[in-house]
């Protein structure tokens, strides 16, 4: 597994898309302008969303390789295949986490404001999207193909869409609540288990045979 | 002890449009086992079976003695597709870190030997290799966890002469110690006559022959004569005739046999290639 695991990080940083990168700056560059103070915030959901992608970027270069064929052969059983792949994803976090703190730094720096509840929530946003993210198209990557999940990922780009406009357009971070954190923590536990129950149907997925 | 590293018996796959019919046959110890067939034949469905890539619907395979399904077997095997199946962004280095994850028996001094042998660059990504280079790589990926059991399922289309050379060295040279096995699929029938210890054909899903190369290439002959001569031979003493616009044409089992019934009459030796065709074609000119 611990190969496997290897192979997929690898291929999440060389395989970084240019075009993907220019884009991401210049949303994230785009939101800070316009977002002043709540910038980190907006710019950790973009940047996430970019992790989230690439993961799924590195999954479909899987399906070029036709590496699937050439790892059925390996001694390795589905599950740790699986599991290798779900972990390379957790190891991407860190990424996500470290990309949240620069980006809220910049913005904190520049509005000379340092909000707790901003950054918390920055930090949450970066370990919830990518593991929610992969939750959905992982599955449906090993059961339907990397096409399908790459349509049905895009779905979950709509919801962050509205996020982002909440905050431009609508009554922003001022109307949230200090509830905030408790949502963050049930948001947190659901996509714990989705991302484990995801993982299980992705070992069957995986497993099937012709 | 075990005398075959491969063991296939009455193996039967349904598709829609192909079956694979009762398919039997063996890969001893220290042998290469030439698996040829045209293309759609069956050669792939097969080599995909034994390494428990598709379900079987009938029949028995055994690797090492040992049920195919059982991932421990997978340990000493080696596996080449005719693609290489590595991302084009890692080099040798990347691969080397994968594998040597995968097998416990990589051994990185071998692979590292190999690599230098074959002189397949170190720091370049494979995407820009040649498709000779990813070859080579995929081969001594496979041979650098030290298997007893090569599955080339392929692997020289699509080479040039001399790579495909310097693979059939290597494979020579990995056929030397007596418990290690090559199952070689390929259409290339001259690399399977210049390596192989057996052949077996198969065509449209069943076996046709499993014979020992050297009674199949110094044994059969193919007769060439007028219809007035081929009507002089005996049914019993051709397997195959094929009519052409200017003669006949019969691959004989034993062409000295022939030579010394039919006293005038040519009796050409058969190639691989030949020896194929006639069982393919069957009388079709």
């Amino acid at each position: 597994m611990k190969g496997l695991i290897y192979k997929d990080i690898t291929i999440f940083f060389k395989s970084i898309d240019k075009k993907l990168v220019i884009i991401a700056v210049g949303a994230i560059i785009l939101l800070m302008v316009n977002t002043g103070v709540y910038a980190g915030l907006l710019a950790s959901v973009m940047f996430t969303m970019t992790i989230g992608m690439q993961n799924i970027m590195s999954f479909a270069s899987d399906e070029k390789a036709s590496w699937k064929k050439y790892q059925l052969a390996m001694p390795v059983n589905a599950v740790s295949v699986v599991a290798g792949k779900y972990i390379s994803v957790i190891c991407t976090l860190a990424v996500s986490i470290v990309g949240s703190i620069i980006l809220n730094l910049l913005p904190s720096i520049a509005f000379q404001s340092f909000n707790v509840t901003v950054w918390g929530v920055s930090a949450a946003v970066s370990l919830i999207l990518p593991l929610l993210w992969t939750g959905i198209c992982l599955p449906l990557t090993y059961w339907f193909g990397f096409r399908s999940a790459q349509t049905m990922g895009l779905i979950t780009v709509i919801p962050m869409f509205y996020f982002v406009k909440y905050f431009e357009d609508g009554a922003g971070f001022s109307a949230m609540t200090n509830s905030i954190f408790s949502y963050i923590v049930i948001a947190g536990v659901a996509v714990v288990i989705l991302f484990i129950i995801s993982m299980i149907i992705s070992t069957i997925g995986y497993s099937r045979k012709k | 002890m075990e005398k075959n590293n491969i063991l296939v018996r009455d193996l039967c796959k349904q598709f829609d449009e192909f079956l694979l019919d009762h398919v039997s046959f063996q890969v001893p110890k220290g042998r290469i086992v030439g698996f040829i067939g045209e293309n759609g034949a069956g050669k792939s469905t097969t080599i995909n079976l034994i390494l428990d890539e598709l379900k079987k619907d009938n029949g028995q395979i055994q690797i090492f003695g040992r049920e195919h399904t059982s991932s421990s077997v997978k340990e000493d095997i080696g596996i080449v597709f005719d693609e290489c199946n590595f991302h084009d962004v890692f080099n040798v280095s990347d691969i080397e870190k994968i594998l040597s994850g995968v097998y416990k028996s990589w051994d990185s001094s071998l692979y590292r030997q190999y690599l230098k042998k074959f002189k397949i660059p170190e720091r370049k990504q494979i995407g820009s290799f040649s498709k000779g280079m990813k070859m080579k790589l995929s081969i001594i990926c496979a041979m650098a966890h030290k298997p007893k059991l090569l599955i080339l399922d392929e692997a020289t289309t699509g080479l040039d002469p001399v790579v495909r050379d310097e693979m059939l060295d290597l494979f020579l040279e990995f056929i030397q110690d007596e418990e290690c096995s090559i199952f070689f699929s390929s259409h290339i029938t001259s690399d399977i006559q210049k390596i192989a210890d057996y052949v077996i054909l198969i065509h449209q899903g069943k076996i046709i022959f499993e014979e020992q190369k050297d009674d199949l290439v110094y044994h059969f002959g193919i007769v060439k004569c007028g219809r007035e001569k081929f009507a002089s031979i005996s049914p019993n003493d051709y397997i195959i005739h094929r009519i052409t616009n200017v003669s006949v044409e019969c691959l004989v089992r034993d062409k000295e046999a022939i030579k010394r019934k039919y006293k005038d009459i040519v009796v050409d030796n058969a190639t691989l290639e030949d020896i194929m065709l006639f069982y393919i074609k069957g009388g079709a000119a």
